[in-house]
Order: structure tokens, then sequence, then C-alpha cells
């Protein structure tokens, strides 16, 4: 079933001729054939006309400045040229699509999406890229400003952004914020940066802002307000992520995949693809499948244009069965109604009883939509078997165990490979092993003796490389008077793919009294689930926050006030308050959809909380006889700015300038770190590295024989010590450990446009308890970045199927809707520390639990009628306001 | 993509003749290349030529030219260039609008007007390789059993798509008139066509949904003198407000109260007039009452499908939105 062909020069050109190739195009008095070509494009045929390939031509165009030439397929984009030939790899293919921005570069001064433009249409023009706006070491005045307000995670989307604001300014020196709103709306940031960015931007224009949302809870204490140390990199497009990579003799692997929910293959022109000039390998398997997305073979070819072109002639014709699409039916077919029946004895008969007595009864069904991950850097191998030995690029969150799995994928012992993520363009859950991608690119680059580049398109991305399960919740709750719940029956249904794994936390955090809770997990014909930023979590709390709020809606009492009865969290009992404040809870409309008028304010209330786990982690630090240091950790910076903590730690710990330290991460070189799952990386990393720290402290002492206190001493001490350097390595250190959970109240702000249903979120007021923080901006950027991932799962996101065959819809980022800078309200986190705790807590996940919560309560607050399922459309307001009766 | 051979023009008059002297199908004209490229990258379409009319974009300054018939806009003019040119802002800020609202910044500094008018449609199974609709040769509409939330609630027959060109309502409101081009007795031939009359529901599924011969090109369109006027606008509404395809838009040109135009978008296979609100509102001063039956006479032909009775809502609304903004003039 496989046709392989045996390797080739990746240099050799398509074999298509061109005599062949215009006879079949039919055209007639163009049609007479020249032989050879000189080496720039001529004219020929009807007069007016210039033609170029089928094959490979030659262009000339000026890049940041530089005359190039480059020898182009008439199929290569603009993009598909600067990555793959210039190496100019700071713009980004992201979508491929025109949707996300990443790719932005100036054509002729004004912003384009290479990935849409030929690069054809580009000879002749002038081009800058990201990498053409510094010039040397001088940052470019929206670089420096987007390190300075820490405008930037993960940095995989800021070169687009870059490159959009820089065109604003050209044109517009002195934009408002709402300028460089739209400047930038056809930009997408997965990790939530928005608000700093349009911060920077501005700053950049010289137009005064405050720097960062200013935490006001005076027992905040900040070690470093130092910039992101990576961000430089970011901003100037030279960070290299896996997708960046480019070796010599590289050749391309694609995975292919079923299209529908349940289908077998029933016809595939394998010899046509296989003849693709180029093409090193076919593989297409026949079974049914059982998914949308179910990998069903793949291609390997020497270029991408060969790669994509095999894809197109095998034209895979399918059979298409039935997909389970319809979680409700599914239900019903395997495990009878929802809810079930209460048991009649031990909870079940207690719940049934005081449901008989209570003074209220609420019953309510919520549904949540399936979200899939949307990293912007998609799942991206490479991999080079050179025999003895290999190594490995991955785009992962857990550098240590893609180690051993690449070494199981290339059949070599573990000492002879490397595994290398030193950037990597988010992961959010959706990365912890070297998946699918990292073993085909591993297995052909054994198989062809050749570097091997596997990087999934953004449809494969959505279909296959995991999800937040969707999830259908059933409470019904016994209240007294006061609304207070004190008996009632959960039941979860978990929407996911193969395997399940769909649970929400419900109920959580709230005191409900006995519970009667059951769980039915479904496996739809979807790509699996995986764990994603707070597993179980957003979807659970939209539900319980939701269903708080009709508790307290039936008993005729404010959210708050009941809130405060059920919470037994200190932490967040004061964060109400406060909260309140800030978003302006006492002027809320009362009763819900109390307002007049098309548009209706509203505000609502939700609420998280996170256990604190630890990883493993040891830090290597290397001193040198300059007083220079190195801090290395195995673990990877996925955005967080773990490489930003590490440094800021070990100067904290040493009192020595941050500008001393070099911190690496996301080497398989380094001592080991943890994977980044669960929130664990910096509260782990900071122990080991305070520990680090304080062992190189001690060994500087004894080798220099003198007493190191700060900065200064510690410079003597190195000058002064015999070696020219020394290593030490630090573990886990509990007298650094941070105790307590990472409370979390957010308070949301929206209007409701009641004729047309659109739901804008003003105003998101994020209390977050988070330790020690480490460094300001950016822990404020995860917070802020979870609220952001929070409201476009509120209002926009969703996975969806075809209902007859299971194809999801939308495996773009054109209609997934991912909120973008005009969708963005006004955020203010509020980091939360108390005592002198040293401790560093989980912030990663906690911020994206609430919110969601949150907005769907201030919508009803706002509209008087509820939505109960996600993601809040026009459509379903619309739907929940004609219920109602309209608007008064 | 399937390998082309890419043929740049440079002049409509040979890209005409090159047109002509083909078989349709085998050659893809392209202007921005937005859509082209989209549909190029899904495997839509596999032509063996590209022609490339990009290359005949005039210079900025000569995009948008004024004469006595009224303002007229070279069929390459980028949607950025129109919608900051003044003298559209001042005299057609539907129009304006109309070439602003729709996508992206990067995308608008490309996109062309031509090519926004003949986009293909956005019906997610039309766009998608995997589905083999009527539109593209195949037996079903996958939208009438599917998911059709986005799909048409006025005037489909057997294809349920919207009309996509966020900047064709506008343009049929302002009454603008298209020059099209086509090569004939060894030359350039012309015919003008107005865009009111442009776009038609197709009989067969797989035709477009507007009177393009497969030779013929659009040269320019004319917006004239007699539809000017600060009293016209053009409203979207969308889901998500950084970038997002219109669930309805509308657009209204009240420059002469006695012939109002009123045009829905994104709710229909073309762009949907509403004759009858027209003639409704004519002369009239437009009171509140007005208004709600204005609404009501819009949508009292609107056949909703299984996923999208809220886009008949939208589309009442959206003519409210439009027609106080066009009252109130720019
Ligand atoms: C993320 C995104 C969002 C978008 N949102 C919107 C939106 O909200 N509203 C909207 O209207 N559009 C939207 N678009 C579509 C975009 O506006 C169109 O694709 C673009 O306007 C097409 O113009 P072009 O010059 O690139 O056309 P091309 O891609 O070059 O051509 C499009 C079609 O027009 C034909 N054509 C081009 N020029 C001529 C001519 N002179 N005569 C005859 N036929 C011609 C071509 O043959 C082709 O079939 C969006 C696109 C993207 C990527
Ligand atoms: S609406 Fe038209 S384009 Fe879409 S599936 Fe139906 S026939 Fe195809
Ligand atoms: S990669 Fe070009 S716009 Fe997304
Ligand atoms: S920083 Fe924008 S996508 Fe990660």
């Amino acid at each position: 079933m496989s046709s392989a062909r045996p390797p080739r020069d990746p240099h050799s050109t398509s074999d298509v001729s061109r005599r062949g190739f215009l006879k079949g195009a039919g055209i007639a008095a163009a049609g007479t054939v020249l032989a050879a070509r000189s080496a720039l494009a001529q004219s020929e045929g009807p007069p007016g006309l210039t033609r170029h390939g089928p094959g490979p031509t030659p262009i000339e165009l000026t890049v940041n400045g530089a005359a190039q030439r480059a020898t182009v397929d008439p199929r290569a984009t603009l993009l598909d040229v600067l990555r793959d030939q210039l190496n100019l790899t700071g713009p980004k293919e992201v979508c491929a699509r025109g949707s996300c921005g990443g790719c932005n570069v100036m054509l002729d001064g004004v912003v384009v999406n290479s990935c849409m433009t030929l690069a054809l249409d580009a000879a002749g023009a002038k081009v800058k890229t990201v990498e053409g706006l510094a010039a040397g070491d001088q940052l470019d005045p929206v670089q420096s400003a987007l390190c300075k307000h820490d405008g930037l995670q993960c940095g995989y989307c800021t070169p687009g952004f870059v490159v959009a604001i820089r065109s604003l300014l050209d044109r517009n020196p002195k934009p408002t914020a709402a300028d460089v709103r739209e400047a930038c709306s056809g930009n997408i940031c997965r990790c939530g940066t928005y608000p700093k960015v349009i911060e920077a931007a501005l700053t950049a224009a010289g137009v005064q802002v405050a720097v960062g949302n200013v935490a006001d809870n005076a027992s905040v204490c900040i070690e470093s307000e130092g910039g992101r140390l990576d961000a430089p990199q970011k901003v100037t497009g030279r960070a290299r992520y896996t997708t960046d990579v480019n070796l010599p003799r590289m050749a391309f692997a694609q995975i292919l995949y079923c299209p529908f929910g349940r289908a077998t293959v029933k016809s595939a022109d394998r010899d046509a693809a296989a003849a693709v000039p180029g093409v090193l390998e076919v593989v297409l398997n026949e079974k049914e499948f059982k998914y949308c997305g179910q990998p069903c073979g793949h291609i390997a070819a020497e270029t991408r244009h060969a790669l994509d072109e095999a894809r197109l002639r095998l034209n895979v014709q399918w059979e298409i069965g039935t997909p389970v699409v319809d979680p409700v039916a599914e239900h019903q077919a395997r495990h009878g109604p929802i809810p079930p029946e209460l048991k009649k004895s031990g909870a079940g008969e207690k719940v049934t009883a005081a449901l008989g007595d209570a003074r209220h009864v609420v019953e309510r069904v919520y549904q949540t939509q399936i979200q899939t991950h949307a990293c912007l850097e998609p799942h991206a191998a490479v991999a080079d078997h050179r025999g003895e030995e290999g190594e490995m690029w991955v785009s992962t969150q857990a550098n240590i165990v893609i180690h051993g799995e690449a070494a199981n994928a290339m059949k070599l012992d573990r000492s002879k490979v490397r595994t290398h993520c030193e950037f990597v363009g988010g992961g959010f859950g959706s990365k912890f092993g070297i998946d699918a991608e990292g073993r085909l690119a591993a297995e052909l680059s054994r198989k062809f003796s050749r570097p091997i580049k596997v990087v999934n398109n953004r449809k494969r991305e959505h279909l296959d490389t995991g999800c937040r399960p969707g999830s259908i919740q059933y409470m019904k709750f016994a209240a007294g008077e006061d609304g207070v719940p004190s008996a009632g029956q959960v039941h979860v249904v978990g929407v996911s793919g193969l395997g399940g794994g769909g649970d929400a936390s419900n109920p959580d955090h709230y005191e409900f009294g006995e519970v009667a809770r059951t769980f039915s997990d479904l496996d739809l014909s979807v790509g699996h689930s995986r764990p994603m930023r707070a597993p179980g979590k957003p979807q659970g709390m939209f539900a319980v926050d939701s269903f708080v709020d009709e508790l307290a809606e039936t008993a005729g009492v404010d959210p708050l006030v009941l809130r405060k009865s059920i919470d037994s969290n200190r932490t967040r009992k004061r964060m109400y308050e406060i909260g309140a404040e800030r978003i302006g809870w006492a002027s809320r409309p009362k009763p819900d959809g109390a307002g007049t008028g098309r548009f209706r304010r509203g505000v609502g209330v939700g609420v998280s909380n996170w256990g604190n786990g630890q990883g493993n982690a040891s830090v290597g630090i290397h001193v040198h006889r300059d007083g220079t240091v190195k801090v290395l950790c195995g673990t990877q910076d996925i955005g967080t700015g773990v490489k930003t903590l590490l440094a800021d730690v070990v100067a904290d710990q040493l009192k020595i300038d941050r500008a001393r330290i070099t911190a690496l991460t996301g080497s398989s070189e380094y001592p080991p770190g943890p994977p980044s799952g669960g929130s664990v990386t910096s509260r782990s990393v900071a122990p080991a590295a305070r520990d680090a720290a304080e062992k190189a402290r001690a060994k500087l002492a004894e080798l220099s024989g003198m007493e190191v206190t700060d900065g200064e001493s510690w410079i003597a001490a190195c000058r002064k010590m015999g070696e020219e350097s020394f290593s030490v390595v630090g573990s886990f250190n509990k007298a650094y450990w941070g105790k307590g959970g990472s409370e979390a109240v957010q308070f949301a702000e929206v209007e409701v446009d009641t004729h047309t249903g659109i739901v804008r979120v003003t105003k998101v007021v994020a209390l977050q308890a988070c330790g020690r923080p480490v460094n300001r901006l950016t822990a404020e950027n995860q917070v802020i970045g979870g609220v952001i991932q929070g409201v476009s799962y509120a209002l926009f996101e969703e996975k969806i199927l075809d209902p007859v065959t299971g194809a999801m819809l939308n495996p773009n980022l054109e209609q997934y809707k991912i909120l973008g800078p005009s969708d963005c309200p006004e955020i203010i986190p509020i980091l939360w520390a108390e005592g002198d705790d040293l401790g560093v807590r989980a912030i990663g996940e906690p911020p994206v639990v609430p919110t969601a919560g949150a907005v769907a309560n201030a919508i009803a607050n706002a509209i008087g009628a509820r939505v109960r399922s996600l993601p809040i459309s026009p459509a379903k307001v619309l739907a929940a306001l004609a219920e109602r009766g309209g608007v008064a | 993509m399937i390998p082309y051979e890419f043929v740049s023009a440079r002049s409509f008059e040979a890209a005409a003749q090159l047109l002509a002297e083909s078989r349709r199908g085998d050659v893809l004209l392209k202007a921005g290349g937005i859509d082209v490229v989209d549909r190029l990258k899904e495997g839509l379409d596999r032509p063996k030529v590209i022609l490339n009319i990009r290359g005949l974009r005039p210079a900025r300054a000569d995009a948008i030219r004024s004469g006595d018939a009224g303002l007229t806009i070279h069929a390459l003019a980028t949607l950025t260039e129109i919608n900051e040119n003044e003298a559209v802002r001042r005299d057609f800020p539907a129009v304006a609008a109309g070439t602003r609202k729709p996508a992206t910044p990067q995308v608008r500094n490309v996109a062309t007007l031509a090519g926004n008018l003949c986009q293909k449609p956005r019906c997610w199974y039309y766009r998608s390789l995997d589905f083999r609709c009527l539109k593209k040769g195949g037996d079903r509409c996958y939208s009438v059993a599917g998911d059709n939330r986005y799909h048409a609630v006025f005037g489909a027959g057997a294809c349920h798509i919207v009309a996509p060109s966020s900047a064709a309502p506008s343009l049929i409101a302002c009454g603008a008139v298209l020059r099209i081009g086509r090569f004939a007795d060894g030359k350039l031939t012309e015919r003008t066509l107005p865009i009111a009359d442009f776009y038609r529901v197709p009989t067969n599924p797989q035709d477009d949904e507007w009177q393009l011969g497969h030779d013929e090109l659009i040269l320019d369109v004319t917006l004239p003198t007699s539809a000017a006027g600060r009293h016209s606008a053009y409203v979207e509404l969308k889901e998500k407000q950084s970038f997002d395809w219109a669930m309805a838009s509308c657009a209204v040109n009240l420059n002469d109260r006695a012939a109002p135009r009123i045009v829905l978008g994104a709710v229909a296979p073309i762009p949907w007039r509403l004759p009858k609100v027209e003639q409704l509102i004519a002369g009239q001063k437009l009171t509140d009452a007005l208004i709600a039956e204005a609404r009501r006479a819009a949508v009292a032909d609107a056949r909703p499908m299984t996923h999208n009775g809220y886009k008949v809502t939208l589309a009442g609304a959206v003519l409210e939105h439009a027609l106080r903004a066009a009252d109130e003039g720019a």
C-alpha cells in the first residue's frame, strides 16, 4: 500500500514538460511554445503578456534593503520564499489563509499577509520583514515598547503585530487606542496579550499611557519589574521556533487524515500522487476511520509544493458512514435520559428527600462546546537521524518527556539523542509528547537518512491535536429561603472524542450540601480531548457560577450575598469585597434586566481556585570568572516567562544585577525541569533556582575565601577564585516552596445590544492569588491572557461539526473565532499576595476558569434572560430574549 | 496546489485577449489574489494558467478619478484606497463603509474592488475540498441537512449561499455602473451595466451569481453624481468585532428621498434589494412607526432554514440601523 520512490536530489526541478503543459492549456493563439527561457521573465504569445513557469522561475526583489534573487515555483507565496529560501523566519505561517496576521510583512510600504501574496506578485517590489526593522542592536521603538510593556508571551504572533503597528505609525504617528485596535484587528494572539500590545503601540507613538494595570493591593511584593528576558529575540523575529528550523537536505512530511466522523476509503489515486516529482513516499491505510481527523497515512516529499500537489493528486474519495455527533441522542441511546434517576439509597435517597420538602427547587441544564487549543505554532517536529546519533526539535511543553520518546522513535540510546525546544509558540496542554508528528519525523528521518520536518497545517491542528471537551451539565438543587442549597443532583456528560476524559468540575468551590453526582463520558466521532488550560474547570465553573446566580435569582437575593454564605474560602471572601467595588457592583441593574434602551449593561461574578502541585526540577548554574552567570534548566518556556523567572530569582538570591545573568531552557542537555502542566513550572523551578544560587554562593565563598553578600562582593570573589568557572546544580528545596492555593475571583461587565444579541465584554476585574509574584509584568500577563481566553471561550470559540458527516466545518482561524483586539475588554488584573511567603503559586491556569461564568452572569443581569450554552452567540442571546418575551 | 503557468498581463486588452482565446476553466483571472490564492490552496480551483492583472493597479492617485459622470473607481483599486479617498468618504459614505468594514487591514490593502465583487461564496461546504456540493457539480446542497447558521434566509434556490461581498450592497444603493470589457474584433470592446442588474440567482447553481461572460472582465465602476450626498450608510452586524463575516448587513441611500435604495447583504445568494420597503418609505419622513413597518415588510418573505432563524431578526435590525444612520447623514 505504500509506493516508495528512491530519494532524489532536492534541487531537481519539476519535470512537467512545458510543451505538454501548454498544449493541455488549450490556449490557441498563445500556444506558441518557446524553448529555452532567459534568466528573467520575458514576453511571448499575445502581446502584453509576461509568462512564468510552470517550473521554477527567477525573480528579483528587495528584502530589508538588500537586493535578492531567488528561483521560485510560481505556486510559492512570498512567505514561502522568505522563510524557506531567504531564511527570514520572523514572519510565521499560522493560518495560511489571511486570517491571523502572523505572516505580516510590508510590501512596497503597506502591510500585507505574505501567506496570501504569491511570490511572483512581489517580484520587483520592496519587502520589509520584522527582521528589517531593527538597525543592528537598535530596536525599532515599536519593538522596544513591546519589550517594556511585555506585549508578548510565547511570541509567535509578535512579528505580525510588530509589522502591523509599524505600518500604522508610518501612516499615523499619533494614533488613538481605537486606531491601534483597528490596525491590529487582523492579528490574532492566542496567549491573549492585546492590552499590553496596545499600550506598547501607544508608547512607541509617544502617547502617554500607564505601564501595566496598577495592582492596588498593598501587600503585593515584587522582586523584579524588569522585562521578559527573551523579549528582544521575539520582537525582532530572531527567536527560532521548531517551525523555523531549516536544515540542509531537509525533506517534508504531512499526516493524512479522515475528514469525516466515520468513513472508509472508497478510492485514491496513489500512483498519481507518487508520480509527483519530489515525492518520497505515499502511504494511505484502508480501514474504517472512526473520527474526524483520524490519521490515515502520510506523504513525504522533498519540497512543500510536491507534498501539497501529491495530497491533491491522491484525490481520496470517501464512503461516508454515520458519525456520532449529537451528545443528547448518544446519551439517550447509551445511558438513557438526562438526568439518570436518583438512587433509592445513600446520597440519592437523601437528595430525593431534601428536594421533596425544599423551599425552592432549581433545576437547570447547561451545555458547553468543544474548544480547540489552537496554539499559533502548530504541532511540529524536525528529526535529524544521523545514523549513530540523532537530534530532534519539537514544539513541546514537556522537553523532559520528549527526549525519551525521541530516542525511542529514532531507535537510538537516549545518550545519543539531543532534543530542543528553545522557543515554543503556545501549548495550553496539547503538547506533552512528540506526538504523531514527532514519531513520523523520526521514523522517516531514519528511513531516508535525511532531516524530516513535519508541521501540521491549521486544519489538522484543529481536528486532532486535542481539545477541551464539551459538556452537558444537569443540576437540580433544593435551597432554603435565602437561596442556600442544601442538597441536590448533578449529572455531568462529557462530550469528547475516543478515550473520553470529558469530566467537568461540577460541583466545585461552593458548599452545596449533599450531592448525588453521576458522570458519563461520551465518545463522539471527533479528535480526542487533551488537558487544556485548567482541564475540566472552565466548563464546570460556567455551569456552577451560572447556577449559583439562578439560585440567587429564585430566592430573590443578591448573588454576591449568596456567594459569601456558601463560599468558605477566606481569601475569596475578601476578594469579593474589593472586586465588587472595582467593577461597580452596587450600580448593577436590579432586578436582572431592569435597564432600558437598546444597549444594556450588566455585571456578573465567577470564581476559581487551584491546588498547588509540584514538578521535579533541577537548575544548573555556571559561574564565570568575569562574574557572569548562566542558568540552565531543561524545562521549556511556552510563553509563561520561565527564563525570566530563573534570571529574576537568581538575581534576587545573589543580589546581583540581572544583566549578568543568561538563562536558557529547552534542551535535553540541561538539568531536567518539569513539563509545563498543572501550573507547576514556575513554582517548581523557582525553589530549585534559589537552591542552586545558594549553592553557587557557598561554593564561590569556598573557592575565593571571601564572604559573598551582595553584587560587589560577588564580582570581587569571582575575580579572586582560582578557577575559570565552576558549576552547581540546585534541586527542589522546601524552604522556598509556596504554600496555599491560587484563589481567583473575576467580575465582568458587559454591554448587550438587545436589537442584535451582540455582546461586548467591556471590563473584567481579575483578582488572582499568586503567592509572591516574581515578575509583575509576566505574572499580570498570565492573568490577562487567561481572562482573554476565557472571554473568547464564553463568546466565540466552538468546534462546529457537521451534523450529517461529522466533518469539522470551521477548521481555520476565520470561522473558528478567536477573540481579537477589538473584542478585548479592559482588564484589571489584581495580583493578590499575602504575607511574606517567598513561594510562587500557580497562576497559569486559574485565571481562565472564572471568566465564562462571570460573563454569562453579567449577560443575564443585563437582559433578564439567561443563555445556558456556550458560546453565547448573538443567535442564542436573541433566542433567550424572545423566550422572555422580547425586551422591555 | 497543482502547477500552473503564471501569466501577467500588461494591459486589460492583453488580458481580455488571452481570456477570449482560452477555454472556460483553463485560465483563472487573478487581481489581488486574496480569494484566488485561498481557492488554489484548498484545491478548489486547478487552473492551467493564472492570468494576473494585479500589475495593472494604477498609482494610488489614479485609482479614483472624478469626472462628469461621477467618481470612477478603477477595477483594481484596493479597498483601502477606496475607503481612504476623500471624495468617496464625503459623497458616498456607504461605499466608504462597505470597503472599510470587510476583512482585515492587511486584506483590504490587497483586495481589489473587482475581486471583491466577483469573489466566490464562503459557504463552508463550498470552501472545503471534502464536500462536492451542487455548486461544485455534486448531487446535493449539504447545508440543507447540515449546519446552515450562516446561510441564506431570502431568495435561495437549490443553493443557499449568501453573497459574500461587503462592497456590493452599497455600490447598488449608490447606483454604480460597471464598465465591462472583452476582446472582440481585434480589440478591447466595452459595455456598461448598472450593478443593480449584475447579480442574479443562477438557475444552475454551478454558475456564478453575477452576469459576466468567461471572457469578460470589469474595467471600472462609476458612482454617479446623482446618487452622491451625506445620506447614505452601510452597517454590518458581526459576531466578532475584530474582522468577521457579516451575519447581516444593509446599505441605504436616502439622498433622493423620493427614490430611496435599500439593499441587504449576507442574507441571500445575491445582494438583496428591498423594493417594497423602498416604495413604503419613498418620500416619507422616517418615523419610528414607519421604521417598524419597514422592518416587517423587509422580512415578510424570509424563508429561514433550520439554524438561521436569528438572521431574520438581524435583517430587520440592520435595516433599522442603516435607515437611521442614512437619515441622520454622515
Ligand atoms: C480573513 C478574511 C476575511 C474577509 N472578510 C471579508 C468580508 O467581511 N467582506 C468581504 O467582502 N470580503 C471579505 N474577505 C474577502 C476579500 O475581501 C476578497 O477575497 C477580496 O476582496 C478579493 O479581491 P481580490 O482582488 O483579492 O480578488 P482575487 O482573489 O484576485 O479575485 C477574486 C475573483 O474575482 C475575479 N476577478 C478579479 N478581478 C476581476 C475583474 N477585473 N473582472 C472580473 N473578474 C475579476 C477573479 O477571477 C476571481 O474569481 C475576507 C477575506 C479574508 C482572507
Ligand atoms: S449552499 Fe451552495 S455552496 Fe453551500 S453546500 Fe449548498 S450548494 Fe454548496
Ligand atoms: S499566516 Fe498569513 S494571515 Fe495567518
Ligand atoms: S504571544 Fe501571541 S500567540 Fe503567544
